[in-house]
């Protein structure tokens, strides 16, 4: 045995632990032999001796006196707890009335939400079915109404393309750009699918007024360059260019489109829905 | 493989003491089975049977009277009230109670941590650590042997926590590997390898202490303002 095996089994030794008797004997030998296991074999033995004295001194300590009163006290007290739940079970007459007390409240309350909300909601149908009416009379009163006003050479003003139609960067939903619109062979194969212009409608979904001239000069000098910018107003601006508003929605606010000329004035617009 | 004779011996004082120990189980269950059932008998022969253990263990782990009575009285609390917990199949009622202890013992740690040792006991603790070793007949010896456990007391106390109860379980309550194991709810190898390096710290402080010479002072609790 060297001095690391012997490290290992010192405590055992030292303690008198149930050990293999070869070992022991090793053991044994080894600290004959050497100085430092030796010293190490009696260092143990002293703390072991002074740890039983240690254990000694304590065993005849015990709780106090006061300690076994109070638990007998809180055992007292939690039998009787005990018994009374089990005697009395809390409110169980009232836990069933509770249940009918609870589902007529539900019930109740069920009504009145049906009695106040039902009538807003048929309200708001109606308010949309009136609203759906005045703009389809609008728009077939829209050609009598235009053929009075200026005449304005919307082709060229029509020839810019929005900004966001022009911007490289820009894309639609199918995510292509303008650039890969016009040069299909430069599409990603997994969007040249959904980019297919039959797929691509909800821009044309859009209905539009007819552009209408904001000054005299649109109507007189056609547009070389220009940009076409979508904006949203009020809904009470259609009452400006003479188109039918819906007061009650007023509030609300209705997309456009606005030519600008290269100077930055407005030149045109027109509504869209 | 050989087995020494003393060995033997020992051996067959273990297997007695388990046929002890399995009789002593299954009375702790009954008795605990009874007292949750409102007993109250049962409770108070359970109580008699493991206070002073609990008490003692609570004692040696903390070095206070006053942290060893309340964690004796919340352990029996405890068993009071949660006491249908109690799993025969996890361990044995002395396993569960020491386990209960153990968990009071370092919460109060770590609610008392703002709190600085400077010492480990006060006079009259430091007086009656070694009074069941004082023979009217031999006062020298009695007064070496005293001291020697004052040493040995204050080098467990200042052991970290998990070396401490190691100690505590196996050196002074002379508990098994396995039996400190399934208290501490952990290996039997990590109790050996802990009691080894328990062992060791405890020498060297011993040795520190014998070197510097420095008698037990008496040791006060003071409030960490830092």
């Amino acid at each position: 045995m060297n001095c690391k095996d012997f490290e290992s089994v010192v405590n055992d030794l030292a303690r008198a632990s149930v050990m293999d008797a070869s070992a022991r004997q090793e053991a044994a030998e080894h600290a004959e032999s050497c100085q430092r296991c030796a010293a190490c074999l009696q260092d143990e033995r002293t703390l072991t001796y002074g740890l039983r004295a240690l254990g000694a001194s304590f065993s005849e300590l015990n709780a106090p006196a006061s300690t076994e009163e109070a638990l007998l006290s809180a055992f007292h007290n939690q039998k009787t707890a005990n018994h009374a739940a089990v005697n009395h079970p809390p409110h169980s007459r009232w836990n069933k009335t509770r249940w009918f007390v609870g589902a007529a409240a539900a019930a109740a309350a069920f009504l009145l939400m049906m009695t106040s909300v039902l009538p807003l909601i048929q309200r708001a149908n109606e308010q949309q079915k009136a609203e759906r009416a005045s703009i389809a009379e609008a728009s077939t009163a829209e050609p009598d109404r235009m053929q009075n006003a200026p005449v304005v050479d919307t082709s060229s003003a029509l020839a810019v393309e929005p900004e966001s139609i022009r911007s490289p960067l820009v894309h639609d939903a199918s995510g292509v750009t303008p650039r890969m619109r016009r040069n299909p062979r430069i599409w990603p194969t997994n969007i040249s699918d959904r980019a297919n212009p039959g797929s691509a409608s909800v821009e044309e979904q859009e209905f539009t007024t007819d552009f209408i001239p904001l000054n005299y000069e649109a109507a007189i000098a056609p547009l070389d360059r220009g940009r076409v910018v979508r904006v949203e107003l009020p809904r009470s601006a259609l009452a400006a260019f003479g188109l039918p508003v819906n007061m009650d929605r007023a509030n609300e606010r209705v997309k456009a489109d606005v030519v600008l000329g290269e100077d930055g004035l407005a030149r045109a617009i027109r509504f869209v829905r | 493989m050989r087995i020494s004779i003393d060995c033997q011996a020992e051996t067959n004082d273990l297997v007695e003491a388990k046929m002890t120990d399995s009789s002593t189980i299954e009375r702790d269950e009954e008795l605990l089975r009874r007292s949750m059932a409102g007993d109250e008998a049962a409770f108070v022969s359970l109580y008699r049977r493991w206070q002073g253990r609990i008490y003692r263990f609570a004692l040696q782990m903390s070095g206070s009277e006053a942290t060893a009575e309340d964690v004796t009285q919340e352990v029996f609390i405890v068993l009071m009230r949660e006491g249908h917990r109690f799993d025969p199949n996890r361990g044995t009622v002395q396993a569960y109670l020491y386990g209960i202890a153990r968990n009071h013992v370092l919460r109060r740690f770590q609610r008392d941590r703002v709190f600085v040792p400077i010492g480990f006991e006060t006079e009259n603790e430091e007086a009656s650590a070694g009074r069941h070793f004082v023979a009217d007949d031999d006062p020298l010896g009695d007064l070496t042997r005293t001291e020697t456990i004052e040493s040995v007391r204050q080098a467990v106390l200042s052991l970290p926590a998990h070396y401490r109860e190691v100690v505590v379980l196996c050196e002074l309550h002379e508990m098994s590997y396995a039996e400190a194991a399934t208290i501490l709810n952990c290996a039997v190898g990590t109790i050996r390898s802990r009691l080894h390096r328990a062992r060791a710290m405890l020498i060297e402080r011993l040795r520190d202490q014998h070197e510097s010479g420095s008698p037990a002072q008496p040791l006060t609790q003071v409030r960490c303002f830092a």
